[in-house]
Formats: C-alpha cells, structure tokens, sequence
C-alpha cells in the first residue's frame, strides 16, 4: 500500500517562500480572511523562522511548514463531525461539506496547519479563482476549516491516469515540491524501501515535528 | 514567516459561556433532584426553580454554541463521531434538554411520580454534561495549558459552584417575591436559599487548591506551559488574581461564614449569601473566559533530531 509523506532538507531551504506562493495559488486559498477582526492572507502552508541559541551565537531556522498528515491525526479523532479522515494512502483529508466549522481541529492540531475561513467573500477576492487544485477556499466553502492536503487533486488525477507519484522518483508531485528552486523538498511513498524519501530518512539524520505527542508526523525534516 | 508563539484565538469567550452554562444547568438540575428526593415539600420552592432553570441554561449553551460555529446550519452532524469530546458532549447536552423539558411538563401537569424518575435518570446525563467540557480542553494536547490532568476538575468544580450559586439566587429571588405574599412558602425558601452554604464554602475551598495546582502544573510543564504561567503573571495577572481568585474565591470564602453565624440570621444571612454567590458567579465566568486566553500555540517547537 502506497503511504504518502514528504521530506524537506533544511539544509537546502533558502526560505524564499516559493513553496508557499504556489501552494497559495493552487488551492485559491482567499486574499483576505475575516477573521477574529484581523485580515489575513490564507496559507494552508508557512516557512516558520524559528531562533536559535543566544546572543551573540543567535541563528534563524527556517522550516517549511505543510500539513503533516499524522499517522494519529489528533484532528481525525476530535472532529465530532468525522468530516476529517485519514485516506489508505496516508493523507488526511477534510469533507468539506460536513465540517460544521466548530474548529475543534484548529485548537488540536500541534502544528497549526489549519485555518477557518470565516470570510464572505466573492470568487475574484480568492488568489486564483481559475486554480486547477483544490478550490475549497472559494465560495461555496466558507464557514469551514481548510488545510494542506499534499495536492490530492494531483495524486488522485495520477493515479488514475496510471502516472507516478513523487519527487523525484515519480511523473507528478506536489505544488511546493514543484516549485522548489534548491531542490530541498522532496515527495514519495514511505512504504516503499526503494523511495528516494526513505532513502534520505535512513541516510541523513531527520527529526518530525513534536514526536513526543505520539502523532506519528509524515514530514521528516533532514538536518 | 510565523516566528513566534501565538496566543489561540480560534476558541472565544462563546465557547466558555456555552460549557459554563451547560454545566451549571446540569449541577442545578441534580441538586433540585437530591432536593426532590431528600426533602420535597420542604425545598419545594428550590426544587421547582431548578427544574424551570435547566432547560433554558442548556438551551441558551447550544444557542451560543451555534453562533460560534461556522456552519450551524450542519449542526445536526455533531453526532458523527462518539470519539470525539464534542459529540459526546452534544449527545449528553442534548438528551439533558429534551428530558429536562420533559421534566418541567410533568411538573406543571403535576405529575409527581414520573416526575421523579424523570429527573433521577436526567441526573446521571448531567454528570455527562458536566464532565464533558473539561475532557474537551483536556484532551488537546497541542495547548499545553489545556491538556492536563487538572482540566477536567478545574472545569468540574467550576461547575458545581456556579450550579450551586443559581439555584441559591434563584430560590432567594423567590422567596423576596414572595415574602410579602405567603409567609409560610417565604419562610421554607428562605431556609432552602441557605442550605448550600457549607457546601459552598467546601467547594470554594477545593476550587482554589485546585487553581493553585493548575498553577504549579504549568509552571513545571514543558516551554510552552510555562509561556502560559507568563501570561497568568502578565496581562491578565489583574483579571486572574483579582477577578478570579480575589473576587471569585476568596471573598465567597470570606462572605459565606459569616452568613453562618448565630447573629447573622434569616434576611440579613440571605443576602450576604446572595452577593457571595454573585461574586462566585462573577469569578467562574472570569477563570473560564481566561482558561481560554492563556492558551498558546507554538505552530513549531521541534524534537531532538533522530539518531541514525
């Protein structure tokens, strides 16, 4: 069975956002997002810049930030609506025509990946209305939560056409991966030994996101 | 770029008044029960308002519930998943309210018996409506100030002081409507408005015990807790030890045994116990509103790398 998980070399990271923008323009996440009376841009994927030890040996990490697609997804086993799920192929998902928008998920989630869209907003106020990704952002998905899905447009359209997933080793691969100028990212099935992902993960030392709540991360981080 | 610690914003001051009205409705309703039981004809008057009371303080939590979320009109999905806290709750709260109308129906038809029975298998859905807030806050783990073992009794005991200071207000407030009126039902009201006095005391007591662990917990957890215990210790330190501890514990504890007190008698007992439970009502509001605030989310903060 295919497991999808993603890798991302924070030695190569540049932090040049590209990864974000295309994400953004994919899935025509909103301009603006009316929420908690700020507006806000809408990224379903962030570089965190993360400080490192004390003046005067002070640093910034940067790390990019997508869903994590837990294997224990603690936003799977709060929502009340079983609008989230986790697929075979290990994404995890949102229906977004039963999420009630009670945002369970938002204040269970580690790593912050969700957003709400609480915004009423027209089809031309969202970054791309004419995206070809998922276009959960635009009307009439509001008074939901969102989040990064691994561009399941993308993998359900190459399976179905009988095309590989995956960077490097496959046809088609995630809007981020695609864009990657320094080639730090990287995308591909966790349960195939051969995968350039399980590759980098058994060659170099990798860490995931907040281990010690037991969520089972498949974004491993090379250091 | 995100860089720093983010204080939640996704769960507002809605949410606490939606589980701190659920919970009081269902502490009202089983001391209204214990009261039915133990001394009906005595307490008839606290009893009645209890059961009167509960419906519409759940009613009034689901209403704010409803304005929080985002699709309310998908609210009837809640159920889906038993897993999650917030559908047990919901199936909890909701037969709550459809046995507690239940209940006021057999009341006004006067039917005592089923009555009765009624309000005894409502009692043991309470306790799931009481309990269920503090196991939602518990079980997120992403907020450390949240996912801990105090939660749920933090939220339990908040509960049982403001369920105990209702039905103390309400059955006071019958017996100033009544005083001039029967003499006999003005005096049983007035006997009934107190007799949580004790209790009161008692749990006030173990309410600031347990706020003082809370605050030890945090200040021990993880990095992310103890930016949490800054924040008891910051901007909302005046909210916190005034309003909460000051004004919601220590001055009922204060209040409540004077009121006690052999010169302190009828009228003159019942309004101190009156204000006691106002301000106990005023703290509990303020400790879950701030349970919210101090909330923090750190969208990072990484493990050790993995050794290879």
């Amino acid at each position: 069975m295919v497991k999808y998980g993603m890798v991302i070399d924070l030695d190569r990271c540049i932090a040049c956002q590209a990864c974000t923008i295309a994400c953004n323009s994919e899935n025509n996440t909103s301009v603006e997002l009316d929420y908690d009376k700020v507006r806000l841009g809408v990224s379903w994927h962030r570089v965190l810049a993360v400080e490192k030890g004390e003046y005067p040996n002070a640093s910034v990490e940067y790390i990019p930030r997508p869903c994590q697609h837990c294997e224990n997804a603690p936003c799977v086993q709060v929502c009340p609506t079983a609008a989230r799920r986790k697929r075979e192929d290990g994404l995890v998902l949102i229906d977004y025509d039963t999420c009630i928008g009670c945002r369970y998920c938002l204040v269970a989630c580690p790593y912050g990946v969700n957003v709400f869209n609480a915004a009423n907003l027209k089809k031309e106020e969202y970054r791309n209305p004419d995206a070809a990704g998922n276009n959960a952002g635009s009307p009439p998905y509001q008074g939901v939560v969102e989040k990064c899905t691994f561009c399941v447009h993308r993998i359900d359209k190459a399976v179905k056409e009988g095309k590989k997933m995956g960077n490097p080793d496959g046809e088609v691969t995630t809007a981020c991966n695609q864009v990657c100028p320094a080639g730090a990212r990287f995308f591909g099935d966790l349960d195939d030994p051969n995968s350039t992902v399980n590759k980098l993960i058994a060659k170099r030392s990798s860490m995931r996101m907040k281990e010690h709540l037991g969520t089972n991360p498949q974004v491993y981080y090379l250091k | 770029m995100v860089s720093e610690l983010a204080v939640q914003t996704v769960w507002d001051w809605r949410i606490a008044a939606e589980t701190l009205l659920g919970g009081t409705a269902a502490v009202v309703f089983i001391l209204a029960t214990i009261m039915s039981l133990w001394k009906p004809t005595e307490h008839r008057i606290m009893v009645k308002s209890g059961i009167i009371l509960a419906a519409p303080l759940a009613i009034s939590a689901v209403l704010i519930l409803m304005t929080e979320i985002g699709r309310p009109e998908r609210m009837f999905f809640i159920f889906r998943n038993l897993n999650s806290m917030i559908s047990t709750g919901s199936v909890f709260l909701t037969a709550f309210i459809v046995f507690g109308l239940a209940t006021t129906a057999l009341l006004f038809m006067k039917w005592e018996k089923p009555m009765r029975a009624l309000m005894v298998v409502n009692s043991f859905i309470a306790v799931g409506v009481i309990l269920y807030p503090g196991f939602i806050f518990g079980a997120v783990n992403a907020i450390p100030a949240w996912g801990t073992a105090v939660m749920p009794v933090l939220i339990l005991i908040t509960s049982v002081l403001t369920g105990i200071a209702v039905i103390t207000l309400s059955t006071a407030g019958a017996y100033f409507v009544k005083k001039g009126k029967a003499g006999k039902e003005a005096e049983s009201s007035l006997r009934s408005a107190l007799i949580f006095t004790d209790v009161s005391i008692g749990v006030a007591a173990l309410q600031i015990i347990t706020v003082l662990g809370y605050l030890v917990i945090l200040g021990r957890g993880p990095a992310l807790a103890v930016e949490a215990y800054k924040l008891v210790m910051g901007p909302l330190a005046g909210l916190f030890w005034g309003g909460v501890v000051a004004i919601g514990l220590v001055a009922p504890l204060a209040l409540l045994p004077i009121a006690k007190m052999s010169w302190m008698k009828g009228e003159r007992a019942l309004l101190l116990v009156v204000f006691a439970s106002v301000l106990i009502l005023v703290g509990a509001i303020l400790l879950r509103v701030l349970i919210l605030e101090i909330g923090v989310v750190d969208p990072f903060f990484p493990s050790e790398p993995l050794k290879h």
